[in-house]
């Protein structure tokens, strides 16, 4: 006990060492600790990504710029029903020709196509109107079979209302066929271009869009077929490292040769790029800052070896053994460390999200949070490092026997 | 019965070819003080690094209550069995008289309830009052420094005390009322006081002295 009493009592005998020792081991903690938090939010941000990113698989041409005639719609939903994924998501836009009514900014029908069949598999009905560029007005979004939404405009310009009848003609020469929807519900475009407003091109009218589900839109033969039909497919592995035996499969199912199944790299680079660039410089910082620090430290100890040597020297003279010098002198150190840790941790806690938000320059948001994970990283290196620097200068003065210190003192 | 025993004791210093000190016998026992006077480069503080366990002879033994000083555990050796007034005084100097004491008796594992109160008494003992006992070392005067640490090594009451020249820096006053303490310690308390000066003065009080002349314990008287 007395030990530790004295370890306290002398860190006020000997004030200008520690406030020096004090300062340093402040500023390598605080250093270090917004290291840290910064380090331990990007990883939790990586890792989130990952999860958010990893796990989805769309196909795709291994040449881009070879040749096919792409894949039909009914493999996309054949390689979508696997015990591998947990979700699908598909969209598809085709264009159509409309029967008997007429389309926003078309100056008189021509039987070309003056409409855009949109569907999708999202319940949401898409980004549009998740992030509130369209919105549901009246009605209600399409669930069955041949129901569908128009827009406001659209409805007005053809007086059509919930129930309403459309009929949909293919858009390709030589190709028969209709396609009737019921209308269900009538958005309304909040877009900049969703007004269109050009006169004698219908299909850059977003408004003139009538939008289904992907199980009606897949039954229509001549939809599905169709010149200028694109079709998203996006599969959600129930686990991202389950990507290659999927892959497997699609290709046991026939999916061609020159196809792949690749995650959803490009997103996942662009939300992790700007992290990792900041989980970098945060990790090079941390060196820098570590391997500084623990020269700092062990100068510092080095320059008051001396006055410790003959302290050391006294206590020995006296009959305290070796190990309760370093003891009592590395109880010293540490209780300074302590007291740093505390300081330094909250500081850096405080300084962490400025800083990350500097670095980064906005091309991603880092939250820093304080987690008890973090804590304990920060105050193992701090007290470890306070640890070694002290114990390699005390051990190196305990070498010698007391009488050698004393008499070279004297 | 010997308390500390010198059998055919030498020192070597590594890398010298000449002995420190030479075959050396002698046996200290309780209730004695023992004055060893010897010129600069007598061998003294050799001596007294032997005697204060500190060092190792190279040649002959030592024994302390009869065990060998080369197996016995030189750390409780120092900090239970004896107690020594260095002439440059060694004490903590960051730390206040009172602190060096009382560090001393927790080192040694002294059983003395409160301890404080103690080191107090026995720092009046020696002259020092309790204003001067709160001053830090480095403050005091060497005199003054002098006599904490003879407080220091008479607060754990070890069997043998080892002094190097204990009254250089005090008056004559001092000087005397510390040898009385000492003369006491040996006769009243049965300790075994061991003084290594070249004070003439202080060989008046020795039961048995003893000069030291080229590494050679002769006895004189």
């Amino acid at each position: 006990m007395y030990l530790f009493e004295n370890a306290i009592r002398n860190i006020f005998r000997n004030k200008g060492r520690n406030i020096i020792l004090a300062l340093v081991t402040f500023l390598i903690i605080f250093a270090a600790a917004v290291s840290f938090f910064i380090s331990g939010a990007t990883a939790s941000m990586i890792r989130n990504t990952r999860t958010q990113f990893g796990n989805q698989a769309t196909i795709e041409l291994k040449d881009e710029t070879a040749s096919t005639g792409g894949l039909e719609v009914a493999a996309y939903l054949k390689y979508g029903a696997s015990d591998l994924l947990c979700k699908t998501e598909y969209s598809m836009t085709a264009y159509g020709r409309l029967d008997s009514l007429r389309a926003l900014d078309e100056e008189a029908p021509d039987g070309q196509a003056n409409t855009i069949l949109a569907a999708t598999s999202r319940t949401d009905l898409g980004d549009d109107f998740r992030k509130g560029l369209r919105s549901i007005t009246r009605g209600k979004a399409p669930e069955k079979k041949g129901e569908c939404l128009i827009s406001e405009e659209f409805a007005a310009l053809n007086s059509l209302s919930i129930g309403s009848q459309i009929k949909l003609l293919p858009a390709d020469t030589g190709r028969t066929g209709t396609a009737e929807f019921t209308v269900s519900g009538i958005y309304s475009d909040n877009s900049v271009n969703g007004t269109g407003g050009q006169p004698g091109m219908p299909l850059y009218n977003r408004n003139n869009e009538i939008i289904t589900t992907i199980e009606t839109a897949a039954a229509i033969d001549f939809m599905v077929d169709s010149i200028g039909r694109q079709f998203n497919a996006v599969y959600f592995l129930k686990s991202s490292d389950q990507l290659d035996a999927f892959q497997n499969e699609l290709l046991e199912k026939g999916l061609p040769a020159a196809y792949t199944v690749s995650a959803n790299k490009e997103e996942y680079r662009q939300v992790v790029a700007p992290i990792e660039k900041l989980s970098k410089i945060s990790n090079i910082f941390l060196l820098v800052v570590l391997l500084l620090g623990t020269f700092v430290l062990v100068l510092i100890s080095v320059m008051s070896m001396r006055e410790r040597k003959y302290e050391v020297g006294v206590l020995r003279a006296m009959g305290m053994k070796k190990p309760k010098v370093l003891l009592g002198m590395l109880t010293e150190t540490l209780a300074v460390t302590a007291v740093c840790l505390l300081f330094g941790l909250l500081a850096g806690a405080v300084a962490a999200q400025p800083v990350a938000n500097t670095l980064i320059q906005q091309a991603a948001q880092v939250n820093i949070h304080m987690t008890a994970p973090i804590i304990g990283q920060i105050s193992m290196v701090a007290l470890l490092l306070a640890g070694l620097s002290s114990t390699a200068g005390i051990l190196y003065i305990t070498r010698f026997e007391p009488n050698k210190i004393l008499s070279e003192r004297n | 019965m010997s308390i500390l025993q010198m059998e055919q004791v030498s020192y070597q210093y590594a890398g010298s070819k000449k002995k420190v000190l030479k075959k050396i016998n002698m046996a200290f026992e309780p209730g004695k003080l023992y004055v060893v006077v010897g010129r600069s480069g007598a061998g003294k503080s050799t001596l007294l690094a032997l005697l204060s366990g500190l060092d190792l002879c190279t040649e002959g033994s030592m024994y302390y209550e009869g065990q060998d000083m080369k197996v016995l555990d030189r750390d409780a050796y120092r900090a239970k069995g004896i107690g020594v007034i260095f002439q440059g005084y060694n004490l903590l100097t960051n730390a206040t008289a009172l602190e060096n004491i009382v560090l001393s008796m927790n080192i040694s594992g002294s059983r003395e309830k409160d301890k404080r109160e103690y080191a107090l008494k026995l720092l009046e003992k020696v002259g020092i009052d309790r204003d001067t006992a709160v001053r830090k070392v480095l403050k005091l005067s060497g005199g003054e420094q002098q006599r904490v640490g003879i407080a220091r090594a008479i607060a754990h009451e070890p069997a043998i005390i080892i002094a190097d020249e204990p009254t250089g820096n005090l008056d004559g006053d001092t000087e005397k009322n510390i040898m009385e303490i000492l003369r006491s310690l040996a006769h009243d308390q049965g300790k075994c006081v061991i003084v290594v000066t070249h004070s003439k003065a202080v060989s008046k009080y020795a039961d048995e002295l003893w000069g030291l002349n080229a590494g050679n314990l002769v006895f004189l008287k």
